[in-house]
């Protein structure tokens, strides 16, 4: 075990470098949990638009009240109506035509005329007129009286629907715990990849390396120590991560998906583990060592979709970042923030990305064993 | 006294350059082998071929009777090194240093501890156990390196220019150190520059040049193979020129040079020539300040057999 003694006495001259990187994880995975669209409550939103009633009927004011209380009526001139539908100012202007109330009483299906500057509000406006005329027809069939007609699509108007929102888990509490451990890769593989390459880089200099080949330490024996050693390690980063996600996003943690995302954490880990022993058999200038990690764990977060959402990546990008480790352990996260169930049959995309991302670490620790192997010599 | 290590048609090639030739000796018991050669004359290609450290062409490496290869390690256990270059850890204090390449060999904690703690009495390091390396001299710093492959008691002891760029002391301390693994029963390969080193610990040198060994014997031996036998020196302040000629002219089979007020005679056979030397002083009536005689040195005999050119 002394290889081990002696790997944790040189991470502990590495402690400054641990803490710099646990402090950006910390300050940024937080600030980064916080951050997501919150849809737990509502509040209806007014478009702004321009009515044009050209009808005094009971029906059309009823119609005109609707109107009132769920947009924002402006009043623009009919010159200046294209310019503001242009500019935005206004989504879109309806025309309520000439005798609207008397044709729908008798059963004519009069149309509301409307013109729209083409954008969400305006399609927004366009469900409210229909909701509206489709009640109002459905009345008019059946109503003997305008006043009967108008007190019908009235009360009907004016009723709401109480909403409860079966999951326990709203998106954001999901988009928190996503962030949280989507930002976590970063700081992990940073965490992990960079201290175990700076420490290893002393191993593997080249006169100990030396001395430790003409030693009486089997081969076998030693690179045994090293990655129990890089294990235990990348353990404590990972299980320091799961507590720092119990009190940042304990309610994701602590529901049905909390085990997922920690599982799917615990194979990161595991890759970026093998990542590190590959990449520490051919990195031994530790100058050399922080750049090259950097361009590593900050190039798979970019492209990946950790720091730039994966909606903004090109296709060209995406399709790269199916080669990166990151890209598989994001998927799974992104797809429990997503899911609607997590019954076994729904659950195939995860165990997919699972058995990438393990993939992905038994390839790396084969290929560092075979670099190693391949340098037990001097002059290898 | 028994064969440590036998080297057998050892051959290495880098390529086109063939840097060890049909090499063959052997190290017994008990004895420190001094390795000589001028820069690239293969010395340190040897010792890693010994160590499989490099791999090479042809050859047979036996220590203590076993073939030696990267998993001999019944074979290593016993065997210790000293590179040029210090291999230590920056990261660890000179306890943990020795401790933890000590610990390559050594399993068991308490006579771990007590061989730390010989290696350290012998190497002169009671005091700096809880330095770190960047806090030591370089003198110190080749003691810490010392220790590190000598704190497993090993039986064979390959020690590459241990003392490069060490001030006078400390080189003592080091040579002496040496000799005291030798007297405690430890074989020894010493590869260095330096004559004198050599001329002090080897029981026996081995001259390489173009990866060949171009002489072998004792520090005695060796010089016997030089043409030159004995040196006078003489202090003459003013030497006339039909003197030196009537001196000449007396001594025609000795080798006689006239510089910088100092006459040389190069004696190629025989010894204590400085009696008739005197005699014939006064007879030819050169008046000097000071005479003395000089034996051949290992130095001598080294740029005699290897050239004085230049080497990378």
């Amino acid at each position: 075990m002394i290889v081990c003694k002696a790997f944790l006495s040189v991470i502990k001259n590495n402690i400054v470098m641990i803490i710099i990187y646990s402090a950006i994880f910390l300050i940024f995975g937080i600030a980064n949990s916080q951050i997501g669209d919150s849809v737990s409550s509502f509040e209806n939103s007014k478009p702004p638009i321009c009515l044009d009633c050209n009808d005094d009927s009971a029906i059309s004011k009823c119609l005109k009240e609707y109107l009132e209380n769920n947009a924002e009526i402006k009043d623009v001139p009919e010159k200046d109506r294209d310019d503001a539908l242009f500019y935005k100012e206004i989504s879109c202007v309806v025309m309520i035509p000439e005798n609207y109330g008397k044709d729908a009483e008798e059963g004519k299906r009069p149309e509301i005329q409307i013109k729209t500057a083409g954008n969400y509000n305006a399609e927004f406006v366009k469900l409210m007129l229909g909701r509206f005329t489709r009640v109002l027809f459905a009345y008019a069939d059946t109503s003997v009286t305008e006043h009967e007609l108008v007190n019908a699509v009235s009360s009907a108007m004016e009723s709401t629907v109480n909403v409860e929102i079966a999951n326990d888990l709203d998106e954001k509490t999901l988009i928190a715990a996503t962030n949280f451990f989507n930002f976590a890769a970063y700081s992990m593989m940073a965490c992990i990849v960079f201290i175990i390459c700076l420490v290893l880089s002393s191993f593997n200099e080249r006169m100990i390396r030396s001395r430790t080949i003409v030693s009486s330490m089997p081969r076998s024996r030693y690179n045994f120590y090293i990655l129990i050693s890089s294990g235990i390690y990348s353990l404590v980063i990972w299980l320091a991560l799961v507590l720092i996600s119990l009190f940042v996003v304990r309610k994701g943690v602590m529901s049905d998906r909390g085990i997922y995302y920690i599982a799917n954490a615990f194979l990161y880990m595991l890759m970026s583990l093998s990542m590190a022993f590959m990449l520490s058999t051919f990195l031994r200038q530790k100058n050399a060592i922080s750049g090259i990690v950097n361009v590593i764990t900050l190039g798979c977060s970019f492209l990946c979709g950790i720091f730039v959402p994966e909606e903004y990546l090109s296709d060209v990008v995406k399709t790269i970042a199916h080669a990166l480790p990151p890209y598989w352990y994001v998927q799974t996260n992104e797809w429990l923030r997503r899911a609607e169930s997590l019954a076994p049959s729904a659950m195939t995309p995860v165990w997919i990305n699972y058995s990438v991302l393990f993939g992905f670490a038994v390839l790396f620790f084969a290929a560092g064993l075979v670099i190693s192997a391949k340098k037990s010599r001097i002059d290898a | 006294m028994s064969v440590i290590l036998e080297v057998n048609g050892l051959t290495k090639e880098y390529k086109e350059l063939r840097a060890v030739d049909d090499l063959s000796f052997q190290l017994s018991e008990n004895e420190i082998l001094g390795l000589l050669g001028p820069n690239g004359s293969g010395k340190s290609t040897t010792m890693n071929c010994i160590l499989s450290l490099l791999k090479y062409n042809s050859g047979s490496i036996q220590i203590f009777g076993k073939e030696m290869s990267p998993s001999a390690y019944d074979i290593k256990k016993d065997i210790g090194v000293i590179f040029q270059d210090v291999a230590v850890f920056q990261e660890l204090t000179v306890y943990k240093n020795i401790d933890y390449f000590c610990g390559l060999y050594i399993r068991d904690k308490k006579q771990r501890k007590q061989y730390i703690e010989e290696a350290i009495e012998l190497t002169g390091l009671e005091d700096y156990k809880k330095f770190y390396p960047k806090q030591l001299s370089g003198g110190l710093l080749r003691r810490l390196n010392i220790a590190c492959g000598i704190a497993h008691k090993p039986k064979l002891l390959f020690f590459d220019e241990p003392t490069v760029a060490v001030d006078p002391q400390s080189r003592n301390n080091i040579l002496e150190g040496i000799e005291k693994l030798r007297d405690n029963g430890a074989s020894v390969i010493y590869t260095t520059h330096y004559m004198e080193e050599v001329e002090q610990i080897c029981d026996r040198i081995i001259i390489m040049d173009k990866g060949k060994i171009i002489a072998g014997g004792t520090s005695d031996s060796l010089k016997e193979l030089t043409k030159v036998k004995e040196k006078i020196i003489v202090e003459v302040p003013k030497l006339s020129e039909s003197k030196l000629d009537k001196l000449k002219e007396s001594q025609k089979d000795i080798d006689i040079v006239y510089q910088h007020g100092m006459l040389t005679f190069t004696y190629k056979d025989g010894s204590d020539h400085i009696t008739a030397l005197i005699d014939r002083l006064r007879d030819t009536g050169i008046r000097y300040t000071r005479i003395y005689s000089e034996r051949p040195t290992l130095n001598d005999v080294f740029l005699e057999l290897t050239g004085k050119e230049l080497r990378d």
